[in-house]
């Protein structure tokens, strides 16, 4: 009998094939969703009593390490590319700085950006504000602040300076009084500039800046991209999360 | 159109659902903050991957959550842990609210079985 059943399969066409396959399959598919509907009936499952010491151990987790950032004594990495920060900070304090004119890819097309680096920065009061636009909600501020409070006048406080290595603006405007430069090269060729000992090279003839100490007060950016390739420690961190847009005045008051 | 919402509802009662959802919510997050163009995100090492890296992860364990309940437990308490790393890996955790649902949705897809059965009127338990 299988010997003519098998016979009879051969002789089937592909397109009758197929449509058996699919019938094969629909039918497995059917008892699956059966068996589904089955077990969805029986017995009741969902999110136990024991999910909230779990969340309480990863909340208390957070605040335990939201904690150790603010004492400067973890460091975070903090990176973005498109996303528009302004950072304000009453002084920073530059060792081998360098800039030239670059252009930052972001997922809405190219933008004309100054690239500076930073081999080591210390700054005196940090503070970004970055605007989201939320669904429901509208337009959201998130203000980051570390450090002393952000409001024109350098106090340096024993603990609360800002330290952070190999750091990276991509800014389209910038703004300071720079009080204290030292060694400066103006427009050295964008391709052999350095930071200290390591390259940071630009578009080989382009308008370079490179200087061994660079130091500006009240500096006010529009930046695109905040890149670390060190980290930076955040003492005295706090994340305020406000309605609308939020400006320079709004640093300080906490 | 019935049936197709009734067995919607009989995928998700199956399945540590809610817990997941909010895993890839979070993780989701954290890549749209981080916002790197894919291709310079990983030309650009550590730093300009790890939001792809703990977000990526974080979509990961809430869609495994979803399509493999099984593993549910490990890749609950593995979301919670991939949370924690991204706080101090991407953004703050994505400014926090990553940090957040990962934790939430994490501790919801490790806690996600059956439930004691309550009978109407008495506190009695049925295994």
């Amino acid at each position: 009998m299988t010997g003519t059943s098998s016979r009879a399969s051969r002789r089937l066409s592909p397109r009758e094939r197929v449509s058996r396959r699919t019938t094969v399959l629909r039918d497995r598919l059917e008892s699956r969703t059966d068996d589904m509907l089955a077990r969805s009936r029986s017995g009741r499952r969902g999110t136990r009593v024991r999910a909230l010491p779990m969340m309480g151990t990863g909340l208390a987790a957070v605040a335990a390490m939201f904690m150790l950032v603010s004492q400067s004594v973890l460091a975070v990495n903090f990176t973005t590319s498109d996303t528009a920060y302004r950072i304000y900070t009453d002084r920073v304090s530059g060792h081998y700085a360098a800039s030239y004119i670059n252009e930052q890819t972001t997922s809405s097309g190219k933008k004309a950006v100054v690239q500076f680096g930073f081999k080591a920065a210390s700054l005196n009061g940090f503070c970004a504000i970055t605007q989201q636009n939320l669904p429901a909600l509208g337009t959201v501020s998130v203000i980051i602040t570390a450090g002393e409070p952000v409001d024109g006048t350098t106090t340096a406080p024993a603990g609360q300076t800002i330290e952070a290595n190999w750091l990276y603006l991509a800014s389209d405007s910038l703004k300071g009084n720079g009080d204290q430069i030292a060694k400066m090269n103006l427009g050295q060729s964008a391709d052999t500039l350095m930071t200290d000992t390591t390259a940071f090279p630009g578009t080989p003839g382009g308008f370079g800046l490179q200087a061994e100490v660079m130091n500006i007060s009240k500096l006010d950016t529009a930046s695109y991209g905040i890149g670390l390739d060190g980290q930076i420690s955040l003492p005295n961190l706090k994340i305020r999360v406000l309605p609308g847009s939020r400006t320079y005045a709004d640093c300080v008051s906490s | 159109m019935r049936r197709a919402w009734a067995v919607f509802t009989a995928w998700r009662r199956t399945r540590p659902f809610w817990g997941g959802a909010l895993l890839v919510l979070g993780g989701g997050w954290i890549v749209r903050l981080m916002s790197y163009p894919l291709l310079v995100a990983v030309s650009g090492g550590w730093n300009s991957s790890a939001g792809y890296i703990m977000g990526g992860a974080l979509i990961l364990f809430g869609l495994t959550a979803w399509f493999a309940p099984l593993y549910g437990q490990l890749v609950g308490i593995l979301g919670v842990l991939a949370a924690l790393a991204a706080f101090v890996g991407a953004n703050l955790g994505g400014l926090f609210l990553g940090t957040l649902l990962g934790i939430v949705g994490g501790s919801m897809v490790w806690s996600w079985g059956e439930k004691p059965v309550r009978l109407k009127g008495s506190r009695a338990r049925v295994a």
